[in-house]
């Protein structure tokens, strides 16, 4: 080990991971997760969209200025639910190794319930303390969503105030990066999508027929398996989502044990569980895309989801 | 956890209006723990139901905060929409009057009265109801709204155009709103101005089926083909049913390959402005909402 790979090893081995904690309405701090590219399993295009975009010319700036192009900014992920923006933003992290700061909806929630010894400038400001960091805003829309919908002067507030600080970490803060997630970004204030802000938008849509294969094999890993075929299996799930696979598994192993309980002996997770699982299970992410299509056929001016037409197109979504 | 109830019903009520129902229902149920008999919190149950379109729940939780206080306005108002949005009239009439007499200031009552009123018809009878609650709150833009509509049923033209420019100085976001505007603005045969406010409700939200299917209606009619096509319509509207039929029995004596080419035409052009829409909205090849 070179001592630049030593040196980049310690630093990654201090990093923290800086979450709400609900219990007691307080940031905690614990290890961060090591998640890289190298663990998001797909997602290719997405992976090369955020190198392009966001990973290079934070590494090089200089490349990128020649062209023009500036470090920074802001990302957003969009897409189904439980297709993997919250791994995917982990792995962001830990790409730049960088701390990562994780709000969640309930983090948010308490900033509208009145907490406000937890408001979001106490968020940057401890993200700004802890540079390099990630700031990781699960649910975006919930903290920014359009100022037209906000009938309360409270609720602006809070949009007015994401906004301010996205704005100031143009302008006085190196270091601190700001990742959203939402699975209805039309719900997001378009001040939000400005240049310096969320600029970057990245479609993460469900995994392709080889990554269920590697989700239902991570899934399975460790448990009790007659012969399964996990190609078949995948090529049946399509649209399926990270999330709807590990129910499907779930539903898989409720079968075995019920056979378990009925023989007293250890009984393997079968084809045929995994068969019944599916015919009761559908993707939810079919939902999403229903309501995504008429988004992006009828209230896109921007055209910033044709990409989701071009997707269902080519999937054959109906 | 919250540090007391308040909050934790902030959070409700903050969750209802993300449509975080999900969340919404767990908090509330949380609450309930601790507070098992509290009708406002059947009725919040009530509301969140009600946001999930499951109207037989919405009211059980009504039902329940009822039998602890009969006077619960909450309990009372979602029983009322659960009524109204299921077209049970019967149901409706019957509760409406002990609703207002709850809360003699909701002005939704009078709201949801005239559109009844103006489904079957009795377009005097649901200005009436609109006027009174303009008199409870003068500046309601969706009070405003749903009169201009209701003037232009009435064939008053320039008031249901003032009553417009009325509402929408007051709000011109809310795509219920916009839709009723859109509606007026139709029936005074302004259709540029109908399909301008179909686009804006449509992109606000594109969600609602109606919404989209108005809209689509709304680009179908600005087509100067269907509009040629349909303007007999627009002086047949104006006349009573029995009055329409016997038009329609003696052309057919008398013009019979007159009134043959009018159909035929009429079908035409309504396919073929329909056609034309579809490909503007969806393009080739694509099917549609």
């Amino acid at each position: 080990m070179s001592d630049f790979d030593e040196l980049a090893e310690r630093r990654r081995k201090n990093l923290k991971l800086i979450q709400f904690n609900k219990d007691d309405q307080s940031l905690v701090e614990s290890d961060k997760p090591k998640e890289t590219f190298a663990d998001v399993g797909g997602l290719e295009d997405v992976k090369k969209k955020i190198r392009m975009n966001f990973i290079m010319p934070l590494k090089q700036p200089e490349l990128f200025a020649a062209y023009g192009k500036e470090a920074g900014g802001s990302l957003l992920l969009f897409g189904p639910p439980g297709c993997g923006k919250t791994f995917l933003a982990r792995a962001v992290a830990g790409e730049i190794d960088a701390n990562f700061m994780h709000i969640e909806l309930q983090a948010i929630l308490s900033m509208y319930a009145g907490q406000t010894e937890h408001n979001l400038h106490d968020i940057f400001e401890k993200a700004r303390l802890n540079k390099p960091c990630v700031i990781f805003i699960d649910e975006l829309d919930a903290m920014g969503g359009s100022r037209h919908q906000m009938r309360q002067h409270h609720d602006r507030m809070l949009v007015n105030q994401l906004l301010l600080e996205l704005d100031g970490l143009q302008a006085q803060n190196d270091n601190v990066f700001v990742i959203g997630a939402t699975n209805t970004p039309w719900y997001l204030d378009s001040a939000l999508r400005r240049p310096g802000r969320f600029n970057h938008l990245v479609f993460v849509p469900p995994p392709e027929e080889t990554e269920r294969e590697t989700i239902l094999q991570l899934k399975l890993a460790g448990k009790p398996m007659g012969s399964i075929d996990l190609k078949k299996i995948a090529a049946d799930t399509r649209l399926f989502s990270g999330a709807d696979l590990e129910q499907l598994v779930q539903d898989a192993v409720e079968s075995a044990l019920e056979r378990m309980f009925e023989s007293g002996e250890i009984e393997p997770i079968t084809q045929n569980d995994m068969k019944n699982a599916l015919k009761s299970r559908k993707a939810t992410t079919l939902e999403w895309f229903s309501t995504a299509r008429n988004y992006a056929t009828f209230s896109d001016v921007n055209k910033d989801y044709q990409v989701i037409l071009d997707y269902m197109k080519k999937h054959g979504v109906k | 956890m919250y540090e007391s109830n308040d909050q934790a019903l902030r959070a409700v009520y903050q969750l209802i209006s993300w449509r975080r129902y999900k969340e919404a229902l767990e908090e509330t149920q949380q609450l309930l723990r601790k507070q098992p008999e509290d009708p406002d919190l059947f009725a919040l149950l009530g509301q969140i139901y009600l946001g999930m379109s499951d109207h037989e729940k919405a009211l059980h939780w009504s039902d329940e905060a009822l039998k602890q206080d009969p006077d619960h306005q909450m309990a009372w108002y979602i029983r009322i929409v659960v009524y109204y949005e299921r077209d049970d009239d019967a149901a409706f009439y019957e509760a409406l009057p002990e609703a207002q007499r709850i809360d003699p200031y909701e002005t939704n009552y009078y709201f949801f009265h005239a559109n009844l009123l103006n489904k079957k018809g009795k377009y005097k009878e649901a200005k009436e109801k609109i006027l009174q609650a303009l008199a409870i709150d003068s500046q309601s833009p969706m009070l405003l709204a749903i009169l201009s509509y209701t003037e232009a049923l009435l064939g008053n033209v320039s008031e249901s155009h003032r009553l417009d420019r009325q509402a929408i100085q007051y709000d011109s976001e809310n795509p219920q709103l916009l839709m009723y505007l859109a509606w007026a603005a139709g029936t005074r045969g302004d259709y540029k101005l109908q399909e301008t406010y179909m686009r804006t409700v449509v992109r606000i939200d594109p969600d609602n089926k109606q919404h989209r299917d108005e809209y689509l209606s709304a680009l179908q009619q600005s087509q100067w083909l269907y509009r040629a096509v349909l303007w007999p319509t627009k002086f047949l509207r104006r006349l009573k049913p029995w009055q329409i039929l016997a038009i329609w029995i003696v052309a057919g004596i008398i013009f019979r390959p007159l009134l043959l080419g009018f159909i035929v035409l009429y079908i035409a052009a309504h396919w073929i402005s329909k056609g034309i829409v579809h490909v503007r909205v969806f393009g080739w090849g694509r099917r549609g909402t």
